[in-house]
């Protein structure tokens, strides 16, 4: 069972199958406008991405044209657009899970804290500082302590590992569920637990920025709650990206919304503004069910 | 029975449903105009008896708008759809009552057309209603310039019945045996006014469906509300965020 983890050494690397293409050449077509990002921010932002283009199939298919974008650190920024609309592909691009992918070609920059990602920096230290959270919870089958401590002994945690696993599990919200039982199988836990699990896993790492790609859509509505509730008390901590087809947790968690068709980036904007007043007919068509 | 009906053929209905009742509204207030203005007794009693039409409607629509809102959680611009009709439905209820209050006054008013003629009601409900009728005709065609053309004249009808109420004190002070007439003519003067209010809501509510920009009081503080950002600090030039 491989890890929700993308911690350096994780073995689900390899197993995560790329996205499906967006779209062929043939079927694109030029946005009604230009992408539009409205937002002139404070803070530097933590994650940042300059002219990304990226291709599938030796370059035989576009995932993403020309993205410029930019992530605010403590916020939730909800990446959303129809099946194959290159979101899942753009946060891969964020902590270079895309490198395990083969075929890929890349173009542009993507910048966390400033620094290019894909130039001097090591991939491991890139997924250490930037951990991933995937569709389905995916425990390791060991207990619900090992499970915290495997990624960070690799890390060369030498420090007070009970301390680390509460912190762990106090952060992603699940401590109370579990405190009494660590050393059982992560996998008697529900799924909503385990996917906490997952995500205390992630913060085992001590990552800046957490990319959670579908984190609920395996979870019944309760579940689902609670994740959403643990993301909104991590942002207070971390920088969190999420990938959702789930509009509705769209727009009751996230800050920021981007939207995104066919590799483009057609707007980006406060939630509030995107789902009250977008700027592109596509995104209000998109937002209301009248797509396609 | 379930209605699990698409949110568009629920929209449709809703349009339909509001068509009727700006109609049976206007209707009402042309009704209610005429008979005061004519000093038509049996014209008024009608106007008095008809409100169960409206009021069946605003149930309706009121309905309409609380199950979309539970069954599809609408977004954008359907959402300002379903805002924008409940509180619209609030307007035309209140103008279908102040209609009737029009139409309380007419026998009161019925043997002091002098009355009539000095505090130049005319001119007053001729006001109103254009201001009502090119409120409603800005809904149904969603043309928010007209609305703010119809939102400019309010100020006018609000003169006129300044106007109204000086005339009608002094009126008071020269014919104190009209005292009852005056209180009903001054009645029915707020009446227009505030049927001018009412259709003056429509017009804003019109230009928040259509353009998504709350011009009421002024308008709202948009950063305030979360529509733009924080511009403390060194904020990234558009130019750096936007793409291509």
């Amino acid at each position: 069972m491989p890890p929700s983890v993308a911690a350096d050494d994780a073995p689900s690397e390899q197993q995560d199958a790329p996205p499906p293409p967006p779209a062929t050449e043939a079927t694109r077509r030029e946005p009604d406008t230009a992408p539009e990002q409205d937002r002139e921010r404070a803070q530097t932002p933590k994650v940042k991405t300059e002219n990304l283009s990226f291709w599938y199939d030796e370059g035989d298919t576009q995932a993403l044209d020309d993205i410029t974008m930019a992530i605010q650190p403590n916020e939730v920024t909800a990446f959303i657009g129809p099946s194959g609309c290159g979101k899942s592909t753009l946060l891969r691009c964020f902590n270079r899970m895309n490198d395990l992918v083969q075929g890929t070609q890349m173009e542009g920059r993507v910048l966390v804290d400033g620094e290019d990602i894909y130039q001097k920096a090591d991939p491991i230290m890139v997924r250490r500082r930037v951990g991933m959270v995937f569709q389905k919870p995916n425990p390791f089958p060991k207990s619900i302590r090992q499970n915290i401590l495997w990624g960070a002994r690799i890390n060369g945690f030498t420090g007070d590992e009970d301390a680390l696993v509460e912190r762990s599990l106090r952060q992603a919200a699940i401590w109370d569920e579990v405190n009494d039982r660590l050393d059982a199988s992560a996998y008697g836990l529900s799924g909503g637990q385990q996917q906490r699990l997952c995500i205390a896993r992630a913060l085992a790492v001590r990552p800046d920025v957490i990319l959670m790609d579908e984190p609920t859509s395996a979870l019944d509505p309760q579940a689902a709650a609670k994740v959403e509730e643990t993301i909104t008390e991590l942002k207070k901590r971390y920088t969190i990206v999420i990938v959702t087809h789930n509009m509705q947790q769209a727009s009751r968690i996230s800050d920021a919304t981007a939207f995104m068709y066919l590799g483009w980036l057609v707007e980006m904007s406060h939630t509030e503004k995107l789902f009250t007043r977008p700027e592109h007919q596509r995104t209000e068509d998109y937002i209301t069910g009248r797509f396609g | 029975m379930p209605d699990h009906r698409p949110l568009d053929e629920k929209i449709d209905e809703l349009r339909r449903l509001q068509e009727a009742m700006l109609q049976r509204v206007t209707g009402q207030f042309e009704e209610a105009a005429l008979a005061l203005l004519e000093r038509d007794t049996e014209r008024a009693e009608k106007v008095r008896q008809s409100d169960d039409e409206i009021d069946a409607l605003e149930l309706r629509i009121d309905n309409l708008c609380e199950r979309i809102l539970a069954l599809h959680t609408p977004v954008a611009v359907d959402l300002r759809l379903i805002l924008t009709a409940v509180k619209i439905n609030t307007d035309l209820e209140r103008i279908g009552d102040h209609a009737k209050n029009l139409a309380k006054s007419t026998a009161p008013l019925a043997d002091w057309e002098a009355f009539l003629e000095q505090a130049d009601l005319r001119d007053l409900a001729r006001t109103v209603r254009d201001i009502l009728t090119g409120a409603c005709e800005a809904f149904l065609e969603e043309d928010p310039d007209r609305a703010r053309a119809v939102i400019e004249r309010d100020e006018e009808a609000n003169q006129l019945y300044n106007n109204i109420f000086d005339t009608t004190a002094r009126l008071s002070r020269e014919h104190p045996e009209g005292s009852e007439a005056l209180i009903y003519l001054v009645t029915a003067a707020k009446a227009l006014e505030r049927i001018g209010d009412h259709a003056k809501n429509i017009a804003e509510s019109t230009v928040f469906l259509e353009e998504g920009k709350d011009i009421r009081h002024g308008g709202l503080d948009e950063e305030a509300a979360g529509f733009s950002g924080d511009l403390d600090g060194d904020a990234i030039p558009p130019s750096q965020l936007a793409g291509k």
